[in-house]
């Protein structure tokens, strides 16, 4: 069991060695140390350490080490100097320019294989048939009646049933032959349809703006039925 | 010699002095030579209390270039409040910090600033006056204090942070009081109180060394000796 006074002496042994408490405190302490054996030898532990810290000296750094932090601040220095173009040179030069081969070999070599694909597809498919609608249709005009040279009188028959007329149509919009395709087809009826169509003027069919013979089919609604 | 170093650091502490202004107002503008001079100052001082700061004084050089490079990116924010030397002793030891929580996380467990010390209350009578510096000049003296010095840094690496960081600063640097506290940014009764613990503890540890040295080698002559009387 330590006394208390000593516990108290000890407390003030790092003040102490630094000289850092008042006079009347050195003097008390100096004094017990005298007199104690124990605190004697603990105070003189802690200046001996104290010696021997303050005679280790600095740890040696690397010969080196200077040179290197010049270089590492020199490194820094450029990094901070060098302008957006520079360091967009830089990443190209580290980054993009190796890569560049591969990446244009593989460029023009994707343009081959996809165009070779291409070429084969378009060899070896079918071709498209042929179908009406690749005509220009409109450069092709149908015949329609324009007028007819009298009025146009009512086809008197005993039925009672419309008559369809296919007519030929010349170049000149005249009608030159007809069959009838539906209605009757009496002598009576036959005279009074030649009469109609004869009589009639069509605006004939075109291609590409020239006249052309065409067919064209007629109806004759207008029936009146003898009774 | 020690006060006189204390007064200079003191004087220091105080703020920025003429040629250090100079210096900075040079590092500012990004003088090469500036920092050339500035590497030649302090390149030394700082290695040193990084490699006594961390658990392994092999990353020591590694870690005095990163503060270096945080100076010269950072030397545009040093407004002058402290003086040049004590930022920089500050960095450094942040930067030693960082590293040490790194080596703690990944290498082993540290003791911590709370675990409790060996002290003079250990009723051990066994003096480290008697091993460790001796005034003597023979090669045995000198052989003597190598091992004394290797003693004392091993029992240094295991001083918790806190207490190491300022038996450091005191004790190797010399620094004064004030600084430490401006350094390590605390006040000034929290730099005796851990100065105080720091010695306790590092004498416990001197002591516990040297009891073992004692009895290893007592009880190898010992065991000498009984092999003497068998034969």
């Amino acid at each position: 069991m330590i006394p208390r006074h000593c516990s108290k002496i000890r407390a003030c042994f790092s003040d102490y060695l630094d000289g850092a408490v008042s006079g009347q405190q050195m003097q008390e302490i100096a004094f017990h140390l005298e007199s104690c054996e124990d605190c004697e030898r603990g105070f003189a532990d802690l200046r001996a350490m104290q010696r021997t810290l303050a005679a280790l000296g600095p740890a040696k750094a690397p010969a080196d080490l200077g040179m290197k932090l010049r270089l590492a601040i020199s490194h820094e220095q450029a990094a901070r100097r060098s302008s957006w173009t520079d360091k967009v040179s830089l990443k190209w030069e580290n980054a993009v320019r190796p890569m560049l081969l591969q990446v244009s070999a593989g460029f023009a070599g994707s343009v081959a294989l996809v165009g070779s694909i291409m070429l084969l597809l378009g060899m070896v498919a079918a071709p498209e048939p042929v179908m009406a609608n690749d005509e220009p249709l409109g450069a092709m005009t149908s015949p329609h009646y324009l007028y007819s040279a009298t009025i146009p009188q009512a086809i008197v028959t005993g039925h009672d049933s419309a008559i369809v007329v296919e007519a030929y149509v010349n170049a000149e919009g005249r009608v030159y032959d007809y069959d009838i395709v539906s209605g009757p087809e009496d002598a009576t009826v036959q005279t009074q349809i030649v009469n109609q169509l004869l009589l009639s003027v069509f605006e004939p069919a075109r291609v590409f703006g020239a006249p052309v013979r065409s067919r064209v089919v007629v109806t004759f609604s207008g029936i009146s039925v003898r009774g | 010699m020690q006060a006189g170093i204390a007064v200079g650091n003191l004087a220091s502490a105080i703020g920025i002095t003429t040629e250090d202004a100079v210096l900075v107002a040079e590092l500012k503008a990004g003088s090469e030579d500036a920092f050339a001079i500035l590497i030649a100052q302090y390149h030394q001082p700082l290695y040193s209390l990084i490699a006594r700061s961390l658990n392994d004084p092999v990353d020591a050089a590694d870690i005095t270039q990163e503060v270096f490079i945080k100076v010269f990116r950072g030397i545009r924010g040093f407004n002058g409040e402290s003086s040049l030397r004590t930022w920089l002793y500050r960095i450094a030891l942040h930067e030693a910090s960082n590293q040490r929580r790194w080596w703690s996380r990944h290498k082993r467990q540290e003791i911590t600033i709370d675990s409790p010390c060996e002290s003079e209350d250990d009723g051990s009578t066994f003096s480290i006056s008697s091993t460790l510096a001796d005034a003597g000049d023979s090669p045995y003296d000198h052989a003597a204090q190598a091992e004394a010095r290797e003693r004392v840094e091993s029992a240094l690496r295991q001083l918790p942070e806190a207490f190491r960081t300022v038996v450091i600063l005191r004790e190797i640097e010399g620094f004064a009081y004030e600084e430490i506290a401006e350094i390590l940014n605390i006040n000034l009764g929290t730099v005796k109180s851990r100065l105080t613990r720091g010695r306790s503890a590092l004498r416990a540890i001197l002591v516990a060394a040297g009891s073992e040295v004692v009895n290893s080698s007592a009880s190898s002559s010992v065991m000498q000796t009984s092999k003497a009387v068998t034969r």
